[in-house]
């Protein structure tokens, strides 16, 4: 049962004709038009390749998660396998209906109301009025709209819209279900029910392709991802290796944009202390020197994740009758905060002073990080607390010497202190 | 490894015939239901909303009445200018109103199709369908001004259904044919739209097929419409049976509505690529 597939993807290709404007001159149109009249091209003259050779298979109950940058095929992928547009080449098996939601709104009439559109979706899935009226309560308890289901839905507010068109495509019982970029409009509330619904189906063995750019609801839902990069796939692996390596590579990018921008910089890498003048520069700090100790030596930024971390910073206040306070904070590749700490109470004693250096030093203790990428931030609280800057400076990967603390691998978190645990068969 | 059979298969293969025509009979109820949304919108916001479609035929025929049987005096062969107007428009607004709700259909509901997975066949089949309420109470105000002006209904009414059924097959044909081609050449629709507007004089509509000349009479064989209308009043009027000629028209319509089919479900699977 496991096992068993529920999408075969199999060499997709999806092209699409890049100058579709056409020509402009009469003759021209008048040419093409009676051309492609007589004989539709079979070829694309000037063919655009949104998803190059692609092949994958679901099992059931997997929730496979999408991510790439804008315009890497992602929701072309979703239109082929919603059966909306057909490949250029290759196939894709299905196994099951599909229920997909591919932007809000998707198929409803603006000029029909909340019920209507309800029963009008529901016939487009293949059901019968009497099906639909036995689910009709339920998608509308979900959706909490319930006094606006008479009312046209091209009044309703893109929240409104969502809250309808999710709870349709969950109620219908559809084992395999393909969402766009759906829950970024709804409110905090009832994105975590989106994810509550999602999990709760995934337990009854629902299958899930997911495309989204917010990587905690892609981190906390999906079990496998697909990074899809200029129509190929460039990475398709756990969550939390695709995602990390994802994130990297994308910051990388932003940094490679910087330096390309700074006419300086071309050939060169920047030092640390070039890097991080340049991300301090709006700061009202000055950073003299940032050590980053442990006992034993890795180099580049790699590090134990069993022995304790040792971070100097040495700096000097550039206007201390703003700055009050200087803290770090880490963060994990997600850029979720995890703890953090400051001057707080030393500064409180004495106030700072513009003309004298000062040695921040933490230490992280040992076996506490998992392994993977984390971040450091500086933060500075101006102004008495009323706003605060935030600059990413430092990031770096822990790694584990032994596994023997770490018996489950595939349970990644950013925090692993050694717990007690303790499993035992007792009498009954 | 899978025990599960697939259901289906995605692929760059346009179905068969066969395949989506027994698609449409699947969803019929989708079809109707469809219809019966169209309807709803169509009249949504107003006021007046249903009374809009006595409005369109009843000024259509105020018009016509006044313009031909007032001011220019035509020749009607005996029967009210009245009856044979409105037998004629009735004919022609509903395979206008095919061509230009159904002849745009893929464009017309590329929202539905663009994020719905159904059978496109449906939409033009949808789209003509709505025209025939409006038709259907044209025909109500055509019987109840036949009553008023006395003039006898005949047992050929009972072919009247025939009638309708080859205006609506006549008008998906075109539509057909445009919706297939407007996708990729938006032209084609304003082009056919054009002919269309020669077509309504070209056809005998607000005048009897005996005034056309002679040698023209072979521009009325050729013209599924003028059948179609020479059809309807044959059933209303009593008018002639539509002489052998017609069969021309006949064959032109089939091969029209066959073409049209097959064009249609060519193209389905690149519409939305240029939508």
């Amino acid at each position: 049962m496991q096992n068993e597939e529920v999408l075969i993807v199999e060499n997709l290709s999806k092209a699409f004709e890049l100058n579709q404007q056409g020509p402009l001159l009469f003759k021209d149109v008048l040419k093409q038009s009676i051309k492609n009249i007589l004989k539709p091209q079979k070829e694309l003259q000037n063919p655009f390749w949104s998803l190059k050779d692609i092949s994958f298979t679901l099992k059931k109950g997997e929730t496979l998660g999408i991510i790439g940058q804008n315009g890497a095929g992602k929701s072309t992928l979703l239109k082929i396998i919603s059966g909306l547009m057909s490949p250029t080449k290759g196939r894709i098996i299905l196994h099951q209906e599909v229920a997909s939601i591919l932007e809000i709104g998707s198929g409803f009439h603006p000029d029909l109301n909340g019920k209507e559109n309800i029963f009008f979706n529901g016939q487009i899935m293949g059901y019968t009025k009497a099906e639909i009226e036995k689910k009709y309560q339920q998608i509308v308890d979900f959706s909490e709209i319930e006094e606006f289901m008479l009312t046209p839905v091209k009044y309703y507010s893109s929240g409104m819209f969502l809250r309808l068109a999710f709870s349709i495509a969950v109620h219908f019982d559809r084992e395999l279900m393909v969402f766009d970029e759906v829950m970024a409009v709804g409110d905090q509330r009832f994105q975590n029910k989106c994810m509550n619904k999602i999990t709760e189906l995934k337990n009854k063995n629902c299958t899930f392709v997911i495309v989204s750019h917010n990587f905690r609801e892609v981190a906390n839902l999906c079990d496998r991802i697909i990074w899809l990069k200029e129509g190929q796939i460039h990475m398709d692996g756990k969550t939390y290796e695709v995602l990390t390596e994802y994130i990297k590579q994308d910051e990388e990018d932003e940094k490679d944009l910087k330096q390309s921008q700074t006419e300086n910089a071309a050939f060169q890498k920047p030092s640390l202390r070039e890097e991080l003048d340049e991300v301090l520069k709006e700061s009202h700090i000055k950073i003299h020197q940032l050590e980053v100790r442990q006992e034993s030596d890795l180099g580049a930024k790699v590090f134990y994740n069993h022995l304790p971390l040792q971070f100097e910073l040495t700096f000097s206040v550039l206007r201390h009758e703003e700055v009050f306070d200087l803290a770090f904070v880490l963060r994990d590749a997600l850029k979720t905060p995890l703890f953090g700490g400051g001057t707080f109470e030393f500064f409180q004693k004495q106030k700072p002073n513009k003309n004298q250096e000062y040695l921040l030093q933490w230490i992280i203790p040992g076996n506490l990080l998992g392994e993977g990428y984390f971040k450091i931030s500086l933060v500075e609280f101006l102004d008495n607390n009323r706003s605060f800057a935030n600059y990413e400076f430092y990031e770096f990967e822990m790694k584990g010497i032994t596994k023997i603390g770490d018996p489950t691998p595939k349970f990644f978190t950013p925090i692993k202190p050694p717990l007690e645990i303790n499993l035992k068969p007792i009498k009954k | 490894m899978s025990s599960t059979p697939a259901i289906k298969v995605i692929e760059n293969r346009a179905p068969t015939i066969r395949e989506s025509i027994l698609e449409v009979i699947q969803y019929r109820v989708l079809i109707i239901s469809m219809v019966r949304r169209e309807l709803k919108v169509r009249y949504a916001q107003t006021l007046l909303g249903f009374f809009w479609s006595f409005m369109r035929p009843l000024s259509y025929l105020t018009i016509y009445t006044i313009f031909f049987s007032v001011i220019i005096k035509m020749d009607t062969g005996g029967r009210p200018f009245s009856l044979l107007a409105l037998s004629g428009i009735m004919a022609w607004n509903y395979f206008q109103d095919i061509f230009h709700t159904a002849g745009q259909s893929l464009i017309l509901d590329a929202d539905l199709i663009k994020k719905n997975n159904i059978p496109r066949l449906i939409l033009p089949i949808y789209r003509s369908l709505v025209g025939l309420v409006e038709l259907c109470i044209a025909l109500g105000i055509y019987v109840v001004l036949q009553i008023i002006l006395g003039w006898p209904f005949t047992l050929f009414v009972l072919f009247l259904p025939l009638a309708i059924f080859a205006n609506l097959f006549v008008g998906i044909g075109v539509a057909l044919w445009t919706s297939a081609y407007t996708i990729r050449v938006r032209d084609f629709y304003h082009l056919v739209s054009t002919i269309l507007n020669f077509g309504m004089w070209l056809t005998p509509v607000f005048y009897g097929p005996e005034l056309v000349p002679d040698f023209l009479e072979w521009v009325l064989y050729i013209n599924p419409m003028a059948l179609v209308i020479a059809l309807y009043r044959w059933s209303l009027l009593a008018g002639p049976f539509p002489e052998w000629p017609y069969l021309i028209a006949a064959f032109f319509s089939i091969i029209i509505f066959i073409t049209g089919l097959r064009a249609f479900v060519k193209t389905q699977p690149s519409v939305v690529d240029y939508l």
